[in-house]
C-alpha cells in the first residue's frame, strides 16, 4: 500500500470527506495480453521497457496525473513483481504524488476481460472511470473530454463508455497496422454504431446492416483513427464482462458485443480529439513512431527535457538534440538532428548518431554509425560498428566491425561478435526457451553472432516476417516503397498474435498460431491443427447432443459452443461444421425411428435451434460457407432423404433469415452445387424457382406498402 | 525521498513534511506546464517562499541563504525557461543579504545609503567573499531568528509588487500615448500590455493593431482583441505576415516581455523579434511594459538555450501524415530581442533605456547569486 495523502486530508477534514464521493478513478492496464513486443517482454514488462529513456508506464501516469485523476489501481499480469517494485520506488508513490496508486496483481487474468472481471469482483470501481492502457502517450487535455463525457451521459441514460480517439490518417506511422479498427459514427451525436477490426484474415470489406442507415441521418466510416485506448467507462462495465464472459478483447469483443446486442441497449460514443496528440504503443511500429513523434514535440509538454523521471537532467539544443549531464563527446563525432543521448553515455571519434536515442552509461566507440536505432542503456557498440533502424537492449556488446541491419532487434544482455552481420529483421535473445527448433540453432546461432558473441535467434522472426509479407498484400495494396524505409522495416517486425498472456505462455500455442494466420505452413504445423480440430468436433457435438436431449436453453447451447471455440481457438467455420453435423445427425434420427417424416424433422429441429447461427454466421461469405457445409453434409447422408433433408434445411434457413436470398442464388449457381447429384439438383431448382417468383412478387408487395 | 536536502528543514517535523509536499507540488506542476507565464510563476514562487521561510528554523543565516539557493536551483530546473522562478529566489536572497548588509551596520539603515550600498558589497565581494562570511558569522547570534519576521514582510511587499504591476505601470500610459495615435502590439498575452492600453483609452482615443500570434497564441488574441474592443479602444487584428507592411503607419510598438535580461535584451513570445526588427527599420518607438520582477541577471550569451520549443503539432496538422514523416519542424514559443531593437522599458519604477538596465539589476539582485 502507497502511502494515503493524509496531510492533506486533516487539513482539509470536512471537505475531503465529501469529496470522497466524487473520488476520478482510473485503472491502468499494464498487460497488453500479447506477445509483440517479444523477446523483449520475456524477461521485462511492456509498460516497463524504456520509450526515449524513460518507461512506458510513466507517460501514462504522467498523463493521468494532469488529467486529475485521484486514484489509480494499475492492474499487473506478467511480471507483475517487477512493477509493482517500480511503483513502490517511484514518485508516484510519494506522499506529493497528484492521486494515490495502487497496484492489483492478477496473475491469472489471459485477457483485458479477465482482469476486468478481477477488477468487479474486488469491486474496486465506485463510479465512472478512465480504463486506460500503460503504454498510452498523451497531451490531451482531458477536463474537456470528461465534461463531453458527463454532459452525453446526461443526455443519453445508456450511454456507457466514450472512447478517446485521435485523427490522423490510415497509413500514418503513428496508427498501428495490426489490426487497424474501422468506427463507424453518427456524425451528429459521435455515437459509435458499429465497429470492426480489418483483420490479416477477414475480407478488405465491412458489412454494415442497412437499418443501421435508417437510425441515423449521416453516418460517418472512419479508418483513420488512432485508437490510443483511453475510455471512460462508466462503473458498470466491469460489472458487463462479468456477465459475459466470453468477452476478452475490449475492443473486439466488447464494443463489438455491446453494439451488435439489441438486448443490452447500451451506446458507446467517441470522443475524436484533433488538436493534441495521443497513441499507443503498440507494436515496434508504433514504439518507433512514437518516439520519433515525442522527440519531434508532437507530444509537448512531454518531451525528454520535461525530464519525466527525477533523476533525469535533460536538456534541448535546437534540431531536437536532448542531451543529458556529464555526456561526452568526442571532437570529432557527429551528433545529427532528433537525438537523445543519456547520462554518463561515451561517443567516440567519427561517430556518426542520426535520429536515434542512446541511453545511459553506454559506451560507443570510433568510427560507429547509428541511424535511426535506439540503444538501451549499457549498451557497448564497438570501433567501426553500424547499427540500422534497429532497437539494442540494456546490457549488450555489439562488437568491432559488427553490423546490425534494420529492422533487427538485440535483446538482453546478447554479444554480437566482431565483424558479424546480423541480417535484416532478426530477433536475437539470450532466452534459451524460444528457440527455432527446426534450425540447427546451435551452429546457425553461432554463425550469426560469431563464436565470441553470444544469443541465439528468437523464433518467432523468420516466419513472422515471411507470414507478413503476405498479410500486406492480403490488407490491400499497402505499398512498402511509398513508406520509408524504417517504418516499412519496424512494419515488417510486427508481430500477430492472439489474446494470451505474454507470461508463461506454452510454446505449442505459439506454433499454431502460424497455422491460423499463415497460408504458408510447414507440413507438420498441420496435423497439429488438425488434432485441436477433432478435438472441437467431439467436444462441441457431444455438448450439442446433450443439449437437444436435455432440451437446454438455446443461450446456454451458444455459450457452451464459443466457450469451446475460444478454449479451442478454432475458427467459426468449425463450429458451423460441428452444429450442422449434430443437428442432422439428430434428424436423420429421428427419420430413421419412423418418428416424424423428412420435413417435419427438419423443421422442428431447424426452428428449435437456428437462433445458434447468429452466433456462428456474421455475413455473406459466412452464410455462403454454411451452405456448403450442409450440401457437404448431405452428401454423406443415406440417399434416399438427403436430398429432401437439405432441401428443407435450406427453406428453413432462408424462412429463419439464417441466409439471405442472394446468397442462396449465389450458391445455386456454384460450381459446388452444380457437381452435386441429380437429384438433389432437382429438388432444389424447383424451390430455387419458387423462390426467385416469389420475390418479385413480395418486393412488388412491398413496395406497394411503401 | 526528494533529493533536496535543506538543512533548516527536518522531515521529521510535520509542517515541514506539508512544506517538501508544496516544493515538490509546485515543481512538477512547473515541469507538466500547470503553471507557466511570468506573472503566475512569480506569484507561486512568491507564496512559496513565504511558506519556506516561515517553517524554516536556522541558527546561521547562512544556512538559509544556501537552502534558498538549492531550492532556486530546483525550481530552474524544472523548468529552465520559466525565469520568474530564479528571478524571484534571487530577490529573496537579495534581500536577505540586504538586512544582514543592514544589520551590519549597526542599524544606521538608512534608505539612501542601502540603494547604492549593493554595488560597493558587490565589487568589495569580488576580492574578499572569505571576510564577509566572517563578518556574518560574528552577526550569527544577533542575526538568527529575529530576521524572519523581515524576510517574510520582505516577500509580502514583493506579493504586493507584483500583484499591482498593471496598476503602476498603466499609471504612466497616459503619457506615452497620443490622441489619435495607431498602436501595434505583438504581445497579445500580456495582461500588463492589456491594462496599458485599457487605462489610456479613458483619456486617448487610438487604435490598435494587434498581431494574430500564429500559431501559440491566435486564440489568446482574438480574446485579446475581443477585450480592447469592449474598452472601446479601435481594434483590429492583423496577420503576422503583414506588419513590416503596416509599420510606416504605426506610431508605436507596445511589446511585453516575458523576462528583462541584464543586457538590456528581453525574452519575449514569438513574433516580437519580428515587429521590433520592422519597427527599428521604419524608426518607430518600441515601447517594453514590464515589471521590476521580470528583470533577470542572466546575460543572453548563449540565445538558444533560453528559447522555449513548443509543441510542434501547433504549426504542422499531425494527421498530414507526409508532412509528419518528411518534415522536420521546429516551434520556438519566444523570441529573444536584442536591447537596441527597444526604445524604452516602462516599468513600475519609471521609465529606462535598454542601457540602463545593468543597473536596475545591480539594484535589485546581489552578484553573487546570479548564478544559484
Amino acid at each position: 500500500m502507497p502511502p494515503k495523502k493524509e496531510n492533506k486530508k486533516d487539513k482539509k477534514g470536512a471537505a475531503a470527506e465529501f469529496e470522497e464521493e466524487t473520488k476520478f478513478q482510473a485503472v491502468v492496464l499494464t498487460d497488453s495480453y500479447q506477445n509483440r513486443f517479444r523477446p523483449m517482454t520475456l524477461d521485462k514488462p511492456r509498460c516497463l521497457l524504456p520509450l526515449v529513456n524513460a518507461p512506458l508506464i510513466e507517460y501514462t501516469l504522467e498523463f493521468l496525473a494532469t488529467a486529475g485523476v485521484d486514484e489509480v489501481y494499475i492492474v499487473c499480469c506478467s511480471h507483475g513483481d517487477q512493477i509493482e517494485d517500480y511503483i513502490r520506488e517511484s514518485k508516484w508513490s510519494r506522499p506529493w504524488s497528484p492521486f494515490t496508486v495502487q497496484t492489483v496483481l492478477s496473475p491469472e487474468s489471459m485477457s483485458v476481460g479477465d482482469a476486468m472481471r478481477d477488477i468487479d469482483t474486488k469491486g474496486l470501481i465506485k463510479s465512472d472511470f478512465l480504463l486506460i492502457s500503460g503504454d498510452v502517450v498523451t497531451n490531451i487535455q482531458f477536463d474537456k473530454v470528461l465534461q463531453a463525457h458527463r454532459e452525453r451521459k446526461i443526455k443519453d441514460k445508456n450511454s456507457i463508455m466514450t472512447m478517446v480517439l485521435r485523427e490522423a490518417s490510415s497509413m500514418h506511422r503513428t496508427r498501428s497496422k495490426i489490426d487497424p479498427g474501422v468506427f463507424i459514427l453518427d456524425e451528429a451525436t459521435d455515437r459509435c454504431i458499429r465497429y470492426e477490426e480489418i483483420t490479416v484474415d477477414s475480407t478488405p470489406h465491412i458489412a454494415i446492416d442497412p437499418e443501421l442507415l435508417d437510425e441515423s441521418n449521416d453516418i460517418s466510416v472512419r479508418n483513420d483513427l488512432i485508437d490510443c485506448h483511453i475510455d471512460i467507462c462508466s462503473a458498470d462495465i466491469p460489472a458487463l464482462f462479468q456477465e459475459n464472459f466470453d468477452y476478452d478483447n475490449l475492443r473486439k469483443d466488447f464494443v463489438r458485443g455491446i453494439l451488435t446486442s439489441d438486448l443490452l441497449g447500451k451506446t458507446i460514443y467517441t470522443h475524436i480529439v484533433n488538436d493534441s496528440y495521443a497513441s499507443r504503443v503498440e507494436n515496434f511500429q508504433t514504439y518507433d513512431a512514437i518516439s520519433r513523434d515525442i522527440i519531434s514535440r508532437y507530444t509537448y509538454p512531454i518531451c525528454p527535457d520535461s525530464n519525466l523521471l527525477d533523476s533525469q537532467t535533460y536538456s534541448y539544443q535546437s534540431g531536437h538534440i536532448y542531451k543529458e549531464n556529464d555526456v561526452v563527446l568526442a571532437q570529432s563525432c557527429m551528433i545529427k538532428s532528433a537525438t537523445v543521448i543519456g547520462k554518463d553515455t561515451f561517443v567516440g571519434d567519427g561517430t556518426k548518431v542520426d535520429f536515434s536515442t542512446i541511453g545511459r552509461k553506454c559506451t560507443i566507440g570510433n568510427n560507429v554509425v547509428i541511424e535511426g536505432s535506439y540503444i538501451w542503456d549499457n549498451v557497448t557498440i564497438e570501433d567501426n560498428a553500424i547499427i540500422k533502424n534497429s532497437i539494442v537492449s540494456s546490457n549488450t556488446i555489439i562488437k568491432e566491425g559488427a553490423i546490425v541491419q534494420s529492422g533487427s532487434i538485440v535483446s538482453f544482455g546478447v554479444i554480437v561478435g566482431k565483424g558479424q552481420t546480423i541480417p535484416l529483421d532478426t530477433k536475437l535473445t539470450i532466452n534459451e526457451d524460444y528457440v527455432d527448433e527446426q534450425d540447427d540453432d546451435e551452429e546457425s546461432s553461432n554463425r550469426l553472432v560469431g563464436s565470441d558473441g553470444k544469443g541465439i535467434i528468437y523464433c518467432e522472426s523468420d516466419i513472422e516476417s515471411d507470414d507478413y509479407d503476405e498479410d500486406d498484400d492480403s490488407i490491400g495494396g499497402h505499398n512498402r516503397g511509398a513508406l520509408n524505409s524504417l517504418v516499412s522495416n519496424f512494419y515488417q517486425l510486427n508481430v500477430s498474435d492472439v489474446s494470451i498472456a505474454s507470461l508463461s505462455q506454452p510454446r505449442k500455442k505459439t506454433r499454431r498460431r502460424y497455422s491460423t494466420t499463415s497460408v504458408t505452413t510447414a507440413a507438420s504445423d498441420l496435423s497439429d491443427l488438425e488434432d485441436e480440430e477433432e478435438d472441437f468436433m467431439r467436444e462441441a457435438q457431444l455438448s450439442l447432443d446433450r443439449a437437444i436431449f436435455e432440451n437446454h436453453d438455446l443461450d446456454i447451447a451458444a455459450l457452451e459452443l464459443n466457450t469451446l471455440r475460444m478454449a479451442m481457438n478454432v475458427s467459426y467455420h468449425e463450429v458451423r461444421l460441428a452444429t450442422i453435423t449434430t443437428l442432422h445427425n439428430h434428424i436423420f434420427r429421428l427419420v430413421l425411428t419412423d418418428t416424424l417424416d423428412v420435413k417435419s424433422a427438419v423443421n422442428k429441429v431447424h426452428n428449435r435451434w437456428y437462433p445458434l447461427f447468429s452466433r456462428q454466421v456474421f455475413d455473406r461469405d459466412d452464410q455462403e460457407d454454411l451452405l456448403q457445409i450442409v450440401l457437404d453434409d448431405s452428401s454423406r447422408r443415406p440417399a434416399a432423404n438427403a436430398a429432401k433433408a437439405l432441401m428443407y434445411t435450406v427453406m428453413s434457413f432462408y424462412d429463419n433469415d439464417v441466409v439471405e436470398e442472394e446468397v442462396i442464388n449465389k450458391w445455386w449457381n456454384s460450381d459446388a452445387v452444380k457437381a452435386s447429384d441429380e437429384k438433389t439438383k432437382e429438388l432444389l431448382a424447383k424451390w430455387i424457382d419458387w423462390l426467385q417468383n416469389a420475390e418479385s412478387d413480395s418486393s412488388e408487395e412491398e413496395s406497394d406498402d411503401e | 525521498m526528494s533529493d533536496l536536502t535543506l538543512k533548516t528543514l527536518t522531515h521529521h517535523h510535520k509542517s515541514d513534511k506539508d512544506i517538501f509536499f508544496q516544493i515538490d507540488t509546485f515543481i512538477s506542476q512547473l515541469k507538466r506546464r500547470q503553471i507557466t507565464g511570468s506573472n503566475d510563476v512569480g506569484m507561486a514562487t512568491a507564496h512559496l517562499l513565504v511558506r519556506f521561510v516561515s517553517a524554516a528554523r536556522w541558527t546561521h543565516i547562512d544556512s538559509l541563504i544556501s537552502d534558498l539557493r538549492l531550492l532556486g536551483k530546483r525550481l530552474i530546473a524544472a523548468q529552465p525557461r520559466e525565469f520568474a522562478c530564479g528571478n524571484m529566489v534571487r530577490r529573496v536572497l537579495a534581500l536577505i543579504r540586504e538586512e544582514i548588509h543592514g544589520n551590519n551596520e549597526n542599524g544606521i539603515d538608512n534608505k539612501g545609503l542601502s540603494s547604492s550600498s549593493p554595488l560597493i558589497t558587490s565589487m568589495f565581494n569580488l576580492l574578499s567573499t572569505e571576510d564577509k562570511s566572517i563578518e556574518t558569522a560574528n552577526n550569527e547570534k544577533k542575526t538568527g531568528r529575529d530576521l524572519k519576521p523581515y524576510i517574510i514582510e520582505g516577500i509580502q511587499e514583493l506579493i504586493e509588487e507584483i500583484r499591482n504591476i498593471e496598476d503602476s505601470i498603466a499609471g504612466m500610459s497616459v503619457e506615452m500615448i497620443h490622441e489619435n495615435e495607431v498602436l501595434l502590439t505583438p504581445s497579445p498575452n500580456s495582461k500588463t500590455v492589456l491594462e496599458f492600453l485599457r487605462r489610456a483609452s479613458q483619456k486617448r482615443k487610438f487604435s490598435v493593431l494587434v498581431t494574430e500570434s500564429f500559431p501559440n497564441e491566435t486564440e489568446i488574441a482574438h480574446a485579446f482583441a475581443k477585450k480592447l474592443a469592449k474598452a472601446g479602444i479601435e481594434t483590429v487584428i492583423i496577420p503576422d505576415s503583414s506588419v513590416y507592411a503596416v509599420m510606416s503607419r504605426v506610431g508605436k510598438v507596445i511589446v511585453g516581455a516575458r523576462t528583462v535580461l541584464a543586457n538590456g535584451g528581453c525574452i519575449s513570445a514569438s513574433g516580437i523579434a519580428l515587429a521590433c526588427e520592422a519597427a527599428k527599420n521604419h524608426k518607430t518607438p518600441v515601447l517594453a511594459v514590464t515589471g521590476v520582477y521580470k528583470l533577470s541577471p542572466l546575460y543572453p550569451f548563449d540565445v538558444e538555450s533560453l528559447i522555449e520549443v513548443g509543441n510542434t503539432g501547433k504549426v504542422v496538422d499531425f494527421s498530414d501524415k507526409d508532412m509528419v514523416e518528411n518534415v522536420e519542424v521546429m516551434n520556438p514559443t519566444y523570441d529573444y530581442v536584442a536591447p537596441e531593437n527597444i526604445d524604452i522599458y516602462v516599468t513600475n519604477i519609471g521609465g529606462y533605456s535598454p542601457s540602463f538596465i545593468y543597473r536596475l539589476v545591480l539594484d535589485h539582485y546581489s552578484s553573487e547569486d546570479n548564478k544559484l
